[in-house]
């Protein structure tokens, strides 16, 4: 199999994995309101969110320099700009502390937070022995 | 970083897509660095100068050497 083909492979799995995940959580979480149980469908879902992030990894693995890093600026430069744009429109078309503005706002918090700690594990894996 | 990737890789009757697959890395990278867009890391300049069979520096310019 070629390089190509496997990396279409790989990114074939990453998403179908992701859209399993999307079946299984619109199947377990109702349209409006929370779960019934939340202790257990909870830990559930962030299991399948976890499971989400390994589909990925075979992809990430395969990929060479130059992609990881088209990624990585892509994600850090249009994601977080994707993201205040966002929510810029939403406050500014429902409010500041209307439902939907407050989801991404910790959506955004929670994406910054999930980026302190992956910084934090990738500086401590990077350290060095210093003099 | 200048370089003679394409020089080697052409010296070989390779195409651009024959050495990605080769190296296993994607086709792109190779069109970057031939361009001098994209600076590769230690371990794919060592891995691209392996496959060639010569030192580093004969693949990639130094740009510092003889300052």
């Amino acid at each position: 199999m070629t390089y190509r083909r496997k990396m279409w492979a790989l990114a074939g799995l990453a998403f179908g994995v992701a859209a399993l995940a999307g079946v299984v959580i619109g199947k377990l979480v109702p349209s409006t309101g929370g779960v019934e149980n939340p202790a257990v469908v909870l830990p559930l879902l962030l299991i399948i969110a976890a499971l989400v992030i390994l589909g990925a990894v075979p992809w990430w693995r395969q990929t060479d320099d130059l992609q990881k890093q088209g990624q990585l600026v892509s994600w850090w430069w249009g994601g977080n700009f994707g993201a205040l744009a966002m929510i810029v429109v939403l406050v500014a078309m429902n409010g500041s502390h209307s439902e939907i503005s407050m989801g991404a706002f910790y959506l955004f918090v929670a994406q910054f937070a999930g980026m302190a700690v992956a910084y934090g594990i990738w500086k401590f894996r990077g350290r060095g022995v210093p003099d | 970083m200048k370089n003679r990737l394409r020089d080697l890789r052409k010296s070989r009757g390779l195409n651009q897509a024959d050495l990605a697959d080769r190296l296993e890395i994607s086709r792109q990278t190779i069109i970057a660095i031939e361009a001098d867009k994209y600076d590769p890391s230690l371990p794919m300049a060592y891995r691209l100068a392996a496959f060639f069979s010569v030192p580093v520096e004969d693949l990639f310019f130094n740009p510092w050497k003889g300052e």
